[in-house]
Order: structure tokens, then C-alpha cells, then sequence
């Protein structure tokens, strides 16, 4: 079962933000849940960092609140290993589903469930970016720092981004996601200029690393859909995990996508094999007791976090690269923090990633 | 607090050795206090209290009654405490004793530990431990939970502990697992003799190994290869514990390590020159490689200015770098 914020039983909101417009729906939607007004968001990170285990206990706790910063940053890649030139658009952070190898759980000391209401100077920096034309801003995706959709039906922030994806040309949106929260979005005028994506896995490290998210078959159903609805799509095959019989499971993922959905409107494909903060490794043991994943043969990376050994990432690729070639040879694929070496000895090819994934939306999704 | 007792003569067979609820000592070669109790006597006197039935207990002195006992003697003089003196005092009595003698060692200081007031709330107890212990300052709360801990562990954790087979953060790990799986780990760790950063790399390898195999410890830690390294009689210990904690990174990283011999096995075919090192990118993760030779002047530079071209045209180099 999708888990979106039906578990929320605490709500915080920022006396700041607490006559927004934004604001006032949500607290309707969520009516009977505790709700608390704050001068700030101490008392959510005490409340937070006080609990047993306070990543479950952030699931819990949404914090309403305005983001300061930038809403729109370039995705933090390393200088080691090729990186796909992402724009990330900062709606919110954390999330409600559980996945043992999430790297949120490591990165927010303490992690907090917040949504930042202040979407009127969102869409004002949107529209400043949007009418830049930046031809470095192709691309930009909600599902860095949390996940796209857990956000929908209550917030409509989806929508009405989708909606302003629309009215333009230069750039892409990609809403990224393990949940089925797509209602609503075959009402919306989307002009091709939002891409739906799925993160995918095999059924088992579906079922026992990612708590919480939708199974496959329905990801898959609910991309069917989004592509009958005119949507361009997208998948992700990241965090790929190793373990015996995973080559033959990943090609079935292949095969299963495009039983559901045809390659020409895929924009692209993403692989990326499980890394993590050395960090990550003590949360998952203690969090995850029955997770094996951060038993496999891992070394540090140039970027320092801990990678699958080379080889057998390699490995892993080139089943995936035959899979993709036979299954849809014109779609884009490509990996996530990977090196030359790898490109070479998986695809045959060192590419200007950012370049190739401008192409594919400029292919798909009819961008100038 | 202020204990009465008075000295009297009392017959050995009158104290109950068997009593060890006020044991703080642990067993040691007691030759020395032999010698000592033969040519001066016994000079300071045990400390007992009354337990009925005209029996006493020991409540400091249980190795200078083993002593007597092992010297034939038949009565010695012992200080008697008030049988109504309560169960406390008398504990803090036989801490304070041994803690007065000499430096507690670890599992002595565990027993101490136990003794002071168990179940008594921290803020109430330090006193009575700084007290008993003569320290000046409070001590760490949560180290003096864990070494009071050790008293309860398996006698052969606590064995090892207090051989220093086994380094006390690595018994309070073992603590924490199933007694079956702790006491394989004790078993190995008594025989190999490991520093503590080698323990701990045992550890981590056998609990990695047997989570991602669905297999216990306990059967990764006897599995035939490992009792082999064990039972050799030909090789010493370094070279079981070295055989050991290569079996076990085999195990768990199989492809890593096949890697790497691999790759030693094709350098070793290259024939470099002497004193000549070819290294691969750390752990095969980047793409750089390192050559290495060394020099002590520049006369000895110059000797050795056309390695690098040697070493370039040897035919498996390319090979070797094409990985
Ligand atoms: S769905 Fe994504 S953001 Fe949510 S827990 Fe899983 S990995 Fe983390």
C-alpha cells in the first residue's frame, strides 16, 4: 500500500506562513490532526530528534513552512563521475514511504516531513527561469529531496506546475515517484512539457527494501495510463541492487515496461547502482535488521560514498544495456554518477550526458 | 558509616569459602602471599561476618584464606563484623578493602561495580561509589554500566577479558548477540590472541557474511576452514590469525579479492625490473595507475631513467590496463 500522508498525525505550521492561501486547504484536508503554530522550526526538530527512532517519527510530523532559499538549484553531482546537468526544484523535503537504501534518512540532521507553502515566490522564480531561456535549464525535476507525488491530492502543487510546464517550451518537468497519485492529471493541459516517472526495481527489493510504495505492476499500470493521457514518461532504474538472479530480474522489469507502455514515449531511462553515505550503512542495520544490501561487495567511490565493485556494476549494465537495445533501442539511456570507463564498457559510448538528455526531450517532449 | 568488628581467632573449617557473594578478587598465582604467610604469618587478617550456625562468610580475604587453607593451618585471627551489619555495608566494606589494596583490575572493578548498590538510581549511587572506590571526581556513568556488565557475561567472556584475549569493547559486542553465537566468537578470539582492531574486523566480516548468507555466526565462525587454521599445530599464531582474516575477506568480498590476486598474478608475469612496483587505482574504482621505484641519488635516477619505458613495452602491460 502506497503510503502518502495518511500516517501524518502531528502538523506544525510556521506562524509566518499560517494566513497563506496555500495553507488553509491542508489543514482542512488534514481536520482532527493535532496542529501546533511555531515560531520557527525548533520545536519540530526537537520533537523530531527526541523520538526513539526519529526517522519513523518524521514520517509523521508535516511541517507547513517557506522555503528561504532558492527553489530551483542545480542537482549536486561530483566532479568524478558524469553528471546529467539536473535542475531540482525544491518543493519539500523527506518523504512518508520507507525505503531501506533512501539517502534521505542520512542527509537532514534531523530528517523533518516539510512542505514549503510559499508557492507564490516558487512560481515567480519558475516564471523568471522559464522566461530565461537558459539553455542549461532543460530539465527539472521535484524528486530530489523528496518524492513528487506523496504531495497530491491535498496540495495541488503537481497540478498547477504541470500547468505552467505547459504554457512554455524550453524546459522539461519530471515528477518523479513510487506511488500511483496520478488522479487528476489527465484533466490538466500538460502540452507534453511534464514528464511522469517511476523509480523501478525488481518485486523483490520492491518488497523488502521499499516499505510502504506501490508494487510494480501498479507503477506500471499508472504509467499505461499517463501515456494514454498524452504524458511523455520516464524510468529509473536506481538504487540497482546485486544479489543472486538480479540480472534476470532487471531484464524482466525491462520487459515488463514496455509490455505496459511503448518506447517513443519514454524520454528516458536511468540506471544507477545502490551507493550511500558510509553513514547510511549503521542506519540501515539498525532500521532495516533484515535488509541485505549493505552486505554486497562495495568499495569507496572517488566521491566517497560506497559503490557496488566496478566490475560488477559493469556486469550488471551490459545486461541491462542488451535488454534496453532489444526492447527499445531508440530510447535514451543512461547512468547516474557513473564513469567513463563504464559508459565505454556498457554502452560503447562516452557521451555529453546533459547534451543527450536535452536531445531526448527535445525528441519526446516537443521542447525548442 | 562506621562498621564495628572486633579480631578473634576463628578455626578455618568455620568459614564458608563457598561463599562468594563478596568477591571482588579475581584467582591469581598466589605463591608470593604463600611465601609471605609462611615466613611472617598472617598479617592482616581477613575480614568475616557471622552467618549462622557458627559458619562465617568471607567479605574480604578470599585468597588469603585459600592461602591458609593450602598451608594446613587450622585457626587464624580474622575481623569479625556485626552479623546484624547490613548486606550493603558489608559490600561496600569489600570493595573498599580490595579498591585500598592495589589498582582493580577490570573484572574486579565489574564485581565492585555489582556489589554498590544494584538497582539503586545513579544520582544515589555515585557517592557510594566514589566512596568505596576512593575516587576524587564522579565516574562515567555509562562506562561504569558497561564494566559492571562484564561480571554477568559468559565465565569464558569474562575469561577472556581478564587474559586480554578479548578487548572489552569487543566483549560488550559479543554481550549483545545470542549466547550461542557470542561464545563462538569467544572461543576464536581466546585462541588466536587478536589486537582489538583485529577482533573487530573478525567480527564485522563474520556477522556480514553469515547476514547475507542466512547462515549463524556460530556456523561461519566453525565452518571446516576455519577449524583448520585452528587446529594446525604447525603454524603460529600470527600466521592462523593472518589465514583466518584472509579466508574471511574472501568470503565476504569473493570478487574483490579474486581481483586483486588476478592482477598480482599478471604484474608478477610483466618480470619488472627490481624494485619496481605497478599499482592499481584504489580498490579498481578510478583509472589511474601508479609505477613506483625508488632512488637515492641522482646518479641512481639517472641509472634507472629508461624504467618507465621498459616497462611500457612489456607485452602484458596493455593487457593488464584493458581490464
Ligand atoms: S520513495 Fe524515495 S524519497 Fe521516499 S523513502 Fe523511498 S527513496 Fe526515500
Amino acid at each position: 500500500m502506497t503510503s502518502t500522508l495518511k500516517n501524518v498525525h502531528t502538523l506544525y505550521v510556521d506562524q509566518d506562513v499560517r494566513d497563506f492561501d496555500t495553507v488553509q486547504p491542508i489543514l482542512d484536508h488534514f481536520k482532527g490532526v493535532p496542529c501546533h503554530i511555531v515560531d520557527g522550526p525548533t520545536p519540530v526538530f526537537r520533537r523530531v530528534a527526541s523520538a526513539k527512532d526519529p526517522i519513523s517519527a518524521a514520517k509523521e510530523i508535516l511541517y507547513l513552512t517557506r522555503n528561504k532559499g532558492a527553489f530551483v538549484r542545480k542537482c549536486p553531482g561530483t566532479r568524478e563521475y558524469t553528471c546529467c546537468g539536473y535542475q531540482i526544484l525544491h518543493i519539500g523535503t523527506f518523504c512518508t514511504m520507507d525505503c531501506s537504501y533512501c539517502v534521505l534518512q542520512a542527509y537532514f540532521h534531523p530528517p523533518v516531513l516539510q512542505f514549503f507553502v510559499n508557492h507564490r515566490e516558487l512560481f515567480d522564480e519558475l516564471d523568471q527561469v522559464l522566461d530565461s531561456r537558459n539553455p542549461e535549464i532543460r530539465r527539472i525535476g521535484t524528486g530530489e529531496f523528496t518524492d513528487s507525488m506523496i504531495w497530491e491530492p491535498w496540495s495541488g502543487l503537481s497540478h498547477k506546475l504541470v500547468e505552467r510546464f505547459g504554457r512554455q517550451d524550453h524546459a522539461v518537468l519530471e515528477l518523479k515517484s513510487k506511488t500511483v497519485n496520478i488522479r487528476g492529471l489527465d484533466q490538466l493541459d500538460h502540452n507534453r512539457k511534464t514528464i511522469m516517472a517511476w523509480s523501478v526495481n525488481t518485486p523483490e527489493i520492491i518488497a523488502t527494501q521499499e516499505r510502504n510504495t506501490a508494487p510494480l505492476q501498479a507503477r506500471l499500470a499508472a504509467a499505461a495510463k499517463c501515456e494514454a493521457w498524452g504524458y511523455p514518461l520516464a524510468f529509473h532504474f536506481d538504487p540497482m541492487v546485486i544479489y543472486p538472479g538480479c540480472e534476470q530480474d532487471y531484464v524482466k522489469v525491462v520487459e515488463q515496461i514496455f509490455e505496459h507502455v511503448s518506447p517513443e514515449n519514454v524520454a528516458w531511462i536511468s540506471l544507477g547502482t545502490f551507493r550511500f553515505m558510509p553513514d547510511l550503512k549503521a542506519i540501515i542495520e539498525t532500521r532495516f535488521e533484515n535488509s541485505k544490501i549493505v552486505y554486497g561487495e562495495f568499495v569507496p567511490g572517488l566521491d566517497n560514498k560506497m559503490r557496488y565493485f566496478k566490475p560488477l556494476r559493469i556486469k550488471l549494465f551490459q545486461a541491462m544495456a542488451a535488454a534496453l537495445k532489444k526492447h527499445a533501442p531508440q530510447t535514451t539511456a543512461y547512468f547516474c554518477m557513473e564513469d567513463e570507463e563504464v559508459w565505454r564498457k556498457s554502452f560503447q559510448i562516452t557521451p555529453d550526458l546533459p547534451a543527450l538528455l536535452d536531445h531526448s526531450a527535445q525528441r519526446v517532449c516537443g521542447i525548442l | 558509616m562506621h562498621t564495628p568488628f572486633e579480631i578473634y581467632w576463628i578455626s578455618l573449617d568455620s568459614i564458608d569459602s563457598r561463599d562468594l557473594d563478596f568477591q571482588v578478587s579475581s584467582e591469581k598465582d598466589d605463591s608470593a602471599l604463600k611465601r609471605s604467610v609462611e615466613s611472617l604469618g598472617l598479617i592482616n587478617p581477613p575480614l568475616v561476618q557471622e552467618k549462622g550456625g557458627g559458619m562465617h562468610r568471607i567479605i574480604s580475604g578470599f585468597r588469603r584464606v585459600a592461602v591458609c587453607r593450602s598451608l594446613d593451618m587450622r585457626r587464624i585471627q580474622a575481623m569479625i563484623v556485626d552479623p546484624l551489619t547490613p548486606h550493603q555495608e558489608c559490600a561496600m566494606l569489600a570493595v573498599a578493602e580490595n579498591a585500598g589494596q592495589r589498582e582493580l583490575g577490570l573484572l574486579e572493578m565489574s564485581r565492585a561495580l555489582a556489589l554498590i548498590g544494584p538497582g539503586i538510581p545513579w544520582q544515589d549511587r555515585v557517592s557510594m561509589i566514589m566512596d568505596a572506590l576512593f575516587l576524587d571526581e564522579a565516574p562515567n556513568q555509562r562506562y561504569m554500566e558497561q564494566v559492571e556488565s562484564l561480571c554477568s557475561m559468559a565465565p569464558e567472556i569474562q575469561a577472556g577479558v581478564e587474559d586480554a584475549t578479548i578487548a572489552f569493547p569487543v566483549a560488550l559486542k559479543l554481550q549483545a548477540m545470542a549466547p550461542g553465537e557470542a561464545l563462538a566468537f569467544a572461543e576464536v578470539f581466546r585462541r588466536l590472541g587478536l589486537s582489538l582492531g583485529k577482533q573487530r574486523e573478525i567480527l564485522t566480516l563474520v556477522k556480514e557474511i553469515a547476514a547475507r548468507d542466512d547462515l549463524s555466526c556460530k556456523d561461519v565462525l566453525e565452518s571446516a576452514e576455519i577449524s583448520a587454521f585452528l587446529e594446525d599445530k604447525d603454524r603460529d599464531l600470527n600466521l592462523k590469525s593472518r589465514e583466518v582474516r584472509e579466508f574471511l575477506k574472501q568470503r565476504r568480498f569473493p570478487h574483490i579479492t579474486k581481483a586483486q590476486e588476478a592482477f598480482e598474478t599478471e604484474v608478477q608475469g610483466l618480470n619488472l625490473p627490481k624494485g619496481v612496483r605497478l599499482e592499481p587505482p584504489a580498490h579498481f574504482e578510478g583509472q589511474v595507475y601508479e609505477l613506483k621505484f625508488s632512488f637515492k641519488n641522482v646518479n641512481d635516477l639517472i641509472k634507472n631513467h629508461n624504467v618507465i619505458i621498459e616497462v611500457a613495452e612489456k607485452p602484458g602491460l596493455r593487457k593488464i590496463l584493458d581490464r
